[in-house]
C-alpha cells in the first residue's frame, strides 16, 4: 500500500488511485470542475492543481496516480495564483447572466468564483456568443455558459453508453452538443443537468420554476421502480419541483432515471381523488358484520407500515389478502450497470417479506367468484394502474366495495366507500427495494383535499374494530412491526431489513 | 442652586413677585402666582414668536405635498425602448426585500433576444416598508421607487399592485 503525505499528514491509499479521489475522500477539498466521482477523470479544467514532491510544475490532482512517498501540498501562494489564473480563463467567455440562470445558487463556477476569483476581468474583447437550443425532449443547453468540462459527454459515453453528446468546435468556441439527427434522448438523460458544473444544461421541466435559494431539500426515496433510488426532493411553496439523485453506492450510485424524476407530475393531476365517500367507521361496521367473508387487495407499492396494518386487518376480520402489482417494459441496464427495473412498484420485496413469495390476487378473486367472499377492500398506491379484468369483474360481483386509491378509476366510481389516499410524496413510511434494503419515504407536502395516508385510516378501522388501542404515526407502526428498530436506525441511506414481529395480533373483533 | 439652571432665575423672579404681591392674599394664592405666572409669560412669548414665522404645515389636500428628490414612494416597473418590461424575473428584489412583499412567477420570454420574463409580478404595498432595497438589488435597473406620495385604496386587495399597475406608474 503506497503511503502519501497530504499537507504533512500521512495517508495510506490503494495503489493506482488518483490523487483528487483520495483527497476528496480524506476531506481535503481541492476545487475542481471536470472531475466527478462517478466519471472517469479527464483533467481538462486545470482547476485541481496541487504541488507534488517529484514534479517541478503543478500537477492536476485528478489525473495524478498515488505512488509511494508522494508528498502533496494543496495550499500555498503558488497554487492560489494558479487557481486564480484558471478562474480568469474560465470566466473570459462565461456570460454574467447568473440572475436569469437556473443554476445560480448551486453553481460550482459561481461558488469557485466567490472563493478563488481574480477580482476584476482583464478581458476587454467581445465574448464569444454560442447558441441556446434543445438537446432533446428533456434538456436545453445554453452554449454561452458551457465551460467545456466534458462531464456530460463522459456521462453519455461511459455511464449510459449511448454517446449522444460530443464537444463541437475548437478553443473558446467549444461547447457540448448533439449530432443534428441524434437528440439527447436516453432513459438517464437528465443526470447531465445535475453533473453540469455550470448552468449550461438545464432541465426543461424545472426551467424558471424556482430560484434554488428559496427551496427546501428533503431526502426521500424514489418509488417509480423496485430499485428505490435515493433522491433529494426540491420543495418550493409546498410543491415538489424536482427530484435529484442522492449518492448511495449500494443502490443507485450517483444517478437516477428520467422516469423516476418525472414521477412527481401526477401528484398534481386533476384526476387525484380528493373527496371521501364514507369513512373508516363505515369500513369497520361493514367488515365486522362480514367477518370471514372479506377480501383485501393491496398494491405492492404500499409501504411496509400499510402492509403490516393490512395484515392486522385481515387477521382481525378473518379475511383473505391479495396483491396487485405492475410490471412494464424490459429491464434496461446502462453501460455502467445502472438498471431500471420492470417491477414498477416500490415495495414488492417488502410484501414478500411479510406475506411470503406468493403475491397474487387470484386467491381473493376466486373467493369472490365462488361466493365465499362478499366484501372487498382495494387499497392501491400505483398511479394509472390498468386494473386486471379479473379484479374488475370481482369488484362488480361483490356486495360491498371499498376503494382507497390515489387517482380516480372506474373502481372508485363504483365503490360504496371511497377513501382518497395520500401518494408517496404525502406520507411517511418505509419501502424495501429489490435487494432487501429498507429505505424511508418522507412526507414532502400535504395531500390534496381530504386525502389521508393509508396507514392512518387503516389504523382507524382497526380501532373501530377493537383490534388496536389507538392511532399512531407511521414510525409507531414501524416500531411495532420491527421491534428494536426505528426510523433513525433506518437512516437516510437505508439499512438491511430487520426481523419482523411474528406476533401479529390474533382475531380480536368484538362480536 | 445651580447657576446654569434657567429655573434658578425664575425662582428668584417668583420670590420677588411674592415679596411685592398686594397684601391680603392668602399664602396659597401667593404660591400659585410664584409657580405659574413666569411660565405663562414665557409661553405667550413663544406663541407670539411663532405667529410671525412661516407656516410648516400644508392645507392638504388643497395644497399638495411635493416630496424631495429621492423620496421613496410607490414602485414603478420600467420599460425598455420597445415598451417591454425591463424585468428579467431574476428574483433579486424578492431576495433582497426584508418585508417579503414581492411575489414573482417567471416564464420563458416570447422574444428571441430575451430568456426570462415575469408572468406575475406583485408587490403588497401594505407589507412594503419602502426601504428601496429592491431598487438597489435590481441588476437590470428595472424597478425604481417613484416620488408618488399618496396611495388610496378602499380594500386590501387593491393594495396588492400587479405587473400592469406597476408598469403604469
Amino acid at each position: 500500500m503506497p503511503k502519501i503525505k497530504v499537507d504533512g499528514q500521512e495517508l495510506e491509499v490503494a495503489p493506482g488511485r488518483k490523487l483528487l479521489d483520495v483527497l476528496e475522500e480524506h476531506g481535503t477539498h481541492v476545487p475542481h470542475f471536470c472531475w466527478h466521482p462517478g466519471l472517469k477523470p479527464h483533467g481538462n479544467c486545470r482547476m485541481c492543481l496541487v504541488k507534488v514532491n517529484n514534479s517541478r510544475k503543478l500537477e492536476v490532482s485528478c489525473m495524478y496516480p498515488c505512488t509511494d512517498n508522494l508528498e502533496v501540498t494543496t495550499k500555498g501562494p503558488e497554487i492560489e495564483a494558479a487557481r486564480k489564473t484558471v478562474m480568469e480563463f474560465l470566466l473570459i467567455n462565461h456570460p454574467l447572466d447568473c440572475p436569469i440562470c437556473d443554476k445560480a445558487g448551486e453553481c460550482m463556477l459561481q461558488d469557485h468564483t466567490y472563493k478563488y476569483r481574480h477580482g476584476l476581468s482583464r478581458f476587454h474583447e467581445d465574448k464569444v456568443i454560442k447558441e441556446t437550443k434543445d438537446l432533446g425532449p428533456t434538456v436545453r443547453i445554453w452554449g454561452n455558459r458551457c465551460i467545456s468540462c466534458t462531464r456530460c459527454i463522459r456521462f453519455t459515453d461511459d455511464v449510459v453508453g449511448t454517446g449522444e453528446l460530443s464537444l463541437v468546435n475548437r478553443g473558446d468556441h467549444g461547447m457540448a452538443d448533439v449530432h443534428p439527427d441524434v437528440p439527447l434522448d436516453n432513459p438517464m438523460s437528465l443526470n447531465v443537468v445535475d453533473i453540469c458544473p455550470v448552468g449550461a444544461l438545464i432541465d426543461k421541466s424545472f426551467l424558471f420554476q424556482a430560484r434554488v435559494w428559496f427551496t427546501e431539500r428533503i431526502e426521500t426515496t424514489c418509488t417509480s421502480c423496485s430499485r428505490g433510488c435515493n433522491v433529494t426532493a426540491t420543495m418550493h411553496k409546498g410543491e415538489v419541483k424536482r427530484l435529484q439523485p442522492r449518492r448511495n453506492d449500494d443502490v443507485n450510485g450517483f444517478w437516477m432515471c428520467d422516469a423516476g424524476r418525472l414521477d412527481i407530475e401526477w401528484l398534481k393531476s386533476p384526476a387525484r381523488l380528493r373527496t371521501a365517500r364514507g369513512g373508516a367507521k363505515d369500513v369497520a361496521d361493514q367488515l365486522r358484520s362480514a367477518a370471514g367473508r372479506v377480501g383485501i387487495i393491496l398494491s405492492t407499492s404500499a409501504t411496509l407500515e400499510e402492509m403490516f396494518l393490512a395484515k392486522q386487518l385481515a387477521t382481525a376480520v378473518n379475511g383473505r389478502i391479495g396483491f396487485v402489482s405492475l410490471d412494464q417494459g424490459t429491464r434496461w441496464v446502462s453501460k455502467s450497470g445502472f438498471a431500471i427495473e420492470t417491477d414498477k412498484t416500490a415495495n414488492r420485496r417488502g410484501a414478500a417479506t411479510l406475506f411470503g413469495k406468493n403475491l397474487g390476487f387470484e386467491d381473493v378473486t376466486a373467493g369472490i367468484h365462488s361466493g365465499d367472499l362478499t366484501h372487498l377492500v382495494v387499497i392501491n398506491a400505483i398511479p394509472n394502474l390498468a386494473w386486471p379484468e379479473d379484479i374488475r369483474d370481482a369488484t362488480k360481483k361483490v356486495s360491498w366495495l371499498a376503494v382507497a386509491d390515489v387517482l380516480e378509476s372506474d373502481l372508485s366510481t363504483r365503490a360504496a366507500v371511497v377513501i382518497p389516499s395520500a401518494a408517496w410524496a404525502e406520507k411517511d413510511g418505509t419501502i424495501v427495494n429489490r435487494d432487501g434494503r429498507v429505505q424511508r419515504l418522507r412526507r414532502l407536502h400535504d395531500a390534496p383535499g381530504a386525502a389521508v395516508s393509508d396507514a392512518s385510516w387503516l389504523q382507524e378501522v382497526l380501532v373501530h374494530l377493537g383490534a388496536r388501542k389507538t392511532v399512531v404515526s407511521a414510525e409507531g407502526v414501524f416500531r411495532e412491526a420491527f421491534p428494536g428498530m426505528d426510523y433513525g436506525k433506518v437512516g437516510n441511506m437505508g439499512s438491511a431489513l430487520p426481523a419482523i414481529a411474528t406476533d401479529v395480533p390474533a382475531n380480536t373483533v368484538q362480536k | 442652586m445651580d447657576a446654569h439652571n434657567p429655573h434658578a432665575d425664575a425662582h428668584k423672579d417668583a420670590h420677588a413677585l411674592v415679596a411685592h404681591a398686594p397684601p391680603g392674599l392668602s399664602w396659597l394664592a401667593r404660591a400659585s402666582i410664584a409657580a405659574y405666572l413666569p411660565s405663562i409669560a414665557a409661553g405667550m412669548a413663544k406663541t407670539l414668536e411663532w405667529m410671525f414665522r412661516p407656516a410648516v404645515t400644508l392645507r392638504y389636500p388643497e395644497q399638495q405635498y411635493k416630496p424631495r428628490k429621492g423620496y421613496r414612494g410607490e414602485h414603478r416597473l420600467k420599460k425598455d425602448e420597445q415598451g417591454r418590461p425591463k424585468c428579467v424575473a431574476c428574483f433579486m428584489c424578492a431576495t433582497a426585500c426584508p418585508a417579503e412583499c414581492i411575489t414573482i412567477v417567471a416564464e420563458p420570454a416570447p422574444w428571441p433576444d430575451r430568456d426570462k420574463v415575469p408572468a406575475k409580478f406583485e408587490i403588497d404595498m401594505l407589507k412594503c416598508i419602502y426601504c428601496g432595497m429592491c431598487e438597489e438589488a435590481c441588476p437590470c435597473d428595472a424597478i425604481e421607487l417613484t416620488e408618488t406620495f399618496t396611495q388610496i385604496a378602499t380594500t386590501r386587495k387593491e393594495k396588492i399592485y400587479d405587473k400592469e399597475r406597476l408598469l403604469k406608474n
